[in-house]
């Protein structure tokens, strides 16, 4: 394939230029209630080119080898176009020029299991839940993802890289006839099959949870004290704090990125933030990003400074600092754009039960089930959650939303466990959706955060 | 496609194949300079089969190899997803003006003009960072079956999004105008948005409780996805549905009529058909507040023993590959019935409370139960029918099935919406509880 794409490549007379072709060969069992709705085993595939001509950028993506062409034709229009009514001035940091082939190792390989075998895994989990009283539905879904990369580069790269993604995951919804109540469960990674088997437990505590919460007390609307769990704290970092650290996302917002300065104090002193893509078995692992740079660990926030940023060669160029290997696409569909890979806050000292007597009264809240952010404001929701009182765990808590300004939650961080945890399921939808994005922390200690409620 | 349609039938009872290609380009500005101009050109092809009353499903991108196509499908019967659901042999009987072909004509030199003007004009009145996205072209899809159905429709389409951020912060006023041909932003909304910008502008305080609550048509999509939830076919049948056997039942405000307009060719993506080739109807959904149907794709039409309303999408929250999509019940044409009150007179109504401009995680939280609890930013706060600025740090939170039996009144405007509808008016609730740090 790298062959066919250096003979595309040839025909491109531009001061820079690449071409990425992608196979995704997806796999979908989709259990709703105790049907199989859909068994789906299909390969799709296309391509995206993107051009630099007279310092103006376009890119394209497109299915047919046969539309390759009018492809080209369009992006370099679109360059010109660009190019002629003073057009941000594009300019690459320069980057090494690779020649690899990355497949990284798994534990038993999906495409070696058979489908009777995944649904019969799926079937079984989705079982689970509804040997809890008051289950009244479940949306489970296998799912695996896998991205063939082929990417050539004017400047000489030629990188091929294959990331496998599989996952169980979906919903538990319980009901007592009067309320519905629904949580998240999900099992899965980028390092094989082998992390699907066994999870019973995870299914258990779930439905568990959902059962309850048909009799958890709804939570009033007001400003507490809480503690989120690692899923919640790994939802936080990437929702209030990684999307900032994005540099697409300031690049042009000159007031934004004032106040994002590296060097700048944003948060508590104990508060210390990495982006690492490289870390194996984890499900946001990649070598080469989709403009063909490598991947390196990124430390974004030392003592509650700000250190580093998240860059696509373009905008490392244009902020003056080190490209880091960021910019990835979601498939075929899209040119990259600079995406998180492995968020996280790096552990503390202190135990859970030191974090509970530090908070005292307040919030225990748990899971995450969406967030979202717009500049320095951002807000997440938890699965449940519960009341603290004095130290001690109280009643089941529901109704949990939580919102807040990014600069105040970083500094308003009381405490960090010692319990780090990375997510399993993670995903972001910047545009495109990266089933890959990774996030996590250790429990963590908040002081005066925003948490609605109807009450 | 017919060949390979003639070719399937022999090994199956019915077959159904889908394609369809697109081509658009975007244009898009950051703080107030040309930023990238990206374009696609895409193609899929579908294909479900029912054989002993099993449905199968495949698809791919590149129609290289149909064979293998049909071998997927083949194989995914095993999973054994029973139906008796039959594909629809109408044809297309209701024709509507989908198309311009000034589309055509519109190429990124245009685009790039009329992004220049609004800059040039919004430069001189507002002292702040314009984001402006354009996105233009074409669109074509064919439905062939084995009941005889041979559906093809084109679409034209303009979309022009102009965002006004409010300083240091990321998110500011949105203005949207659509089309089915490159259509210039006229000059009073270009006013209209930059007085409600001005107005907006200064940051103030607000103390939380229960008070008015203001959604402009782009953000009640927070609202009408837990309706979409609750009205949706699927739902109904596997009874995660508030609403179940409340059909006749006053479930919101008298004042809220609430269905869907297919045919509304006024509008780009106007549908005769759905994405299974089932006629479109403008279905009721909720008329003065009295809850009327539920909507149906083919397959859960048949789960439930009724029939499909012509709601069947291959559409999901966040996108995805259209080929790879399955038809689902979806609300793909929501319109609201205006109301007698302007965007101004509804203001004045409000003595104190907030204007929601934008919506922060509207897909968090228990959809299913009617639940919201989201960020409201940007937040504008009124008193005695003024906008006195924004507030920060804001959140709303309540149940759709308490907080639209309270409307206050409904514009008398409807405006072509991003997400989750059609048309929308504003719309002003009454008691919804707000709180801010």
């Amino acid at each position: 394939m790298i062959e066919k794409l250096k003979l595309m490549l040839s025909k491109i007379d531009t001061d820079y230029a690449d071409l990425r072709y992608e196979i995704k060969n997806e796999i979908k069992i989709v259990l709703s209630g105790k049907d199989i709705v859909e068994v789906s085993s299909c390969p799709t595939d296309g391509f995206v080119l993107r051009v630099i001509k007279n310092r103006a950028f376009a890119s394209i993506a497109f299915t047919k080898a046969d539309d390759f062409e009018k492809a080209l034709k369009t992006a370099i229009n679109n360059a010109e176009v660009m190019s002629k009514n003073n057009g941000i001035a594009i300019e690459f940091v320069p980057v090494p020029i690779v020649k690899d082939c990355f497949i990284p190792e798994l534990k038993e390989d999906p495409s070696k299991i058979s489908i009777e075998e995944k649904i019969a895994l799926t079937r079984h989990y989705n079982e689970i839940p509804y040997q809890v009283p008051n289950i009244m539905h479940t949306d489970i879904a296998y799912n695996e993802v896998i991205r063939e990369k082929y990417f050539v580069s004017s400047e000489g790269s030629e990188i091929s890289e294959k990331l496998v993604t599989t996952r169980i995951a979906g919903s538990i919804i319980s009901s007592d006839g009067r309320i519905i109540q629904t949580v998240r469960v999900g099992v899965g990674g980028s390092n094989g099959f082998n992390i699907l088997r066994n999870r019973d437990q995870e299914f258990i505590k779930k439905a568990e949870i959902v059962s309850n919460l048909l009799k958890a007390e709804p939570i009033s609307g007001g400003i507490y004290n809480v503690i989120l769990n690692q899923s919640l704290a790994g939802v936080f970092t990437h929702e209030a704090f990684g999307h900032f650290s994005e540099a697409d996302l300031i690049e042009n917002n000159p007031s934004m990125r004032e106040k994002m300065k590296l060097g700048a104090k944003l948060g508590a002193e104990i508060l210390n933030i990495k982006d690492d893509p490289t870390i194996l078995d984890q499900l946001g692992l990649y070598k080469y990003d989709d403009e063909g740079v490598q991947a390196t660990p990124v430390q974004l926030l030392k003592n509650g400074i700000l250190t580093g940023r998240l860059h696509s060669r373009r905008t490392a160029k244009a902020f003056n600092e080190p490209f880091n290997g960021h910019c990835v696409a979601e498939d075929y569909h899209f040119a990259p754009i600079i995406r998180m890979g492995t968020i996280f806050i790096q552990p503390d000292n202190k135990s859970f039960e030191e974090l509970l007597q530090i908070l005292g009264d307040g919030l225990y809240l748990c899971d995450a089930m969406g967030g979202q952010t717009s500049g320095e404001n951002f807000t997440f929701a938890a699965q449940y959650g519960y009341r603290v009182k004095a130290g001690k765990i109280a009643g089941l808590i529901r109704d949990i939303n939580i919102s807040g300004n990014l600069y105040d939650t970083l500094n308003n961080i009381q405490a960090i466990g010692n319990d780090l945890k990375l997510g399993e399921i993670g995903g972001c939808g910047k545009g495109q959706i990266n089933i890959r994005s990774c996030y996590g922390a250790p429990h963590i200690v908040v002081k005066n955060l925003i948490v609605g409620g109807a009450q | 496609m017919k060949n390979f349609l003639s070719s399937v039938k022999q090994k199956v009872d019915q077959a159904e194949l889908y394609f369809y290609q697109s081509t658009y380009n975007s244009v898009n500005y950051q703080n107030g300079i040309l930023d990238r101009i990206d374009a696609t050109i895409q193609c899929g092809y579908s294909l479900r089969i029912i054989k002993n009353n099993t449905l199968g499903f495949a698809y791919t991108k590149n129609l290289n190899n149909p064979e293998s196509l049909l071998q997927g499908a083949l194989s995914s019967l095993n999973a054994g997803t029973k139906t008796n659901l039959r594909f629809p042999s109408n044809q297309h009987k209701k024709l509507l003006n989908t198309y311009d072909p000034a589309i055509e004509k519109f190429d990124s030199k245009q685009a790039v003009e009329e992004c220049n003007r609004i800059i040039e004009i919004l430069k001189g009145k507002l002292n702040t960072k314009i984001d402006i996205h354009q996105v233009y072209g074409t669109e074509e899809m064919t439905i062939l079956n084995t009941s005889g159905a041979e559906l093809a429709s084109r679409f034209s389409y303009y979309l022009f999004i102009g965002i006004a951020v409010f300083p240091h912060t990321a998110s500011g006023l949105m203005y949207i105008l659509k089309d089915k041909k490159f259509s210039p932003v006229p000059d009073p909304d270009l006013s209209d948005f930059i007085n409600m910008y001005k107005q907006a502008e200064p940051e103030c305080k607000l103390n939380s409780g229960r008070m008015k609550v203001l959604f402009l048509p782009d953000t009640l999509y927070t609202l009408l996805w837990r309706f979409a939830s609750g009205t949706a076919g699927s739902n109904i049948y596997y009874k995660k549905s508030p609403l179940i056997n409340k059909i006749g039942e006053k479930i919101f405000s008298e004042k809220l009529t609430i269905y869907e307009d297919p045919h509304n060719d006024n509008y780009p993506l106007a549908r005769a058909f759905d994405d299974e080739g089932t006629e479109t109807q403008k279905l009721s959904l909720v008329e003065n507040g009295i809850l009327k149907n539920f909507y149906y794709d083919l397959f859960y039409a048949d789960k439930m023993g009724t029939s499909s309303t012509g709601n069947g999408y291959k559409s999901m929250m966040w996108g995805g590959e259209t080929a790879s999509l399955k038809p689902a019940p979806t609300l793909s044409h929501t319109a609201i019935k205006p109301g007698d009150k302007s965007l101004k007179e509804l203001i004045d109504t409000i003595d104190k409370g907030i204007i929601v401009a934008g919506v922060l995680g509207a897909h968090s939280g228990n959809i299913p139960n009617g639940d919201f609890s989201i960020g409201v930013e940007p937040c504008l706060y009124v008193e005695k029918g003024q906008i006195l600025g924004r507030v920060k740090n804001t959140m709303i939170a309540g149940n759709i099935y308490d907080v639209m039996k309270n409307v206050v009144a409904v514009e008398g405007r409807l405006h072509q919406v991003l997400t989750a509808g059609k048309a929308l008016p504003s719309i002003l609730f009454d008691e919804i509880m707000v709180v801010s740090a």
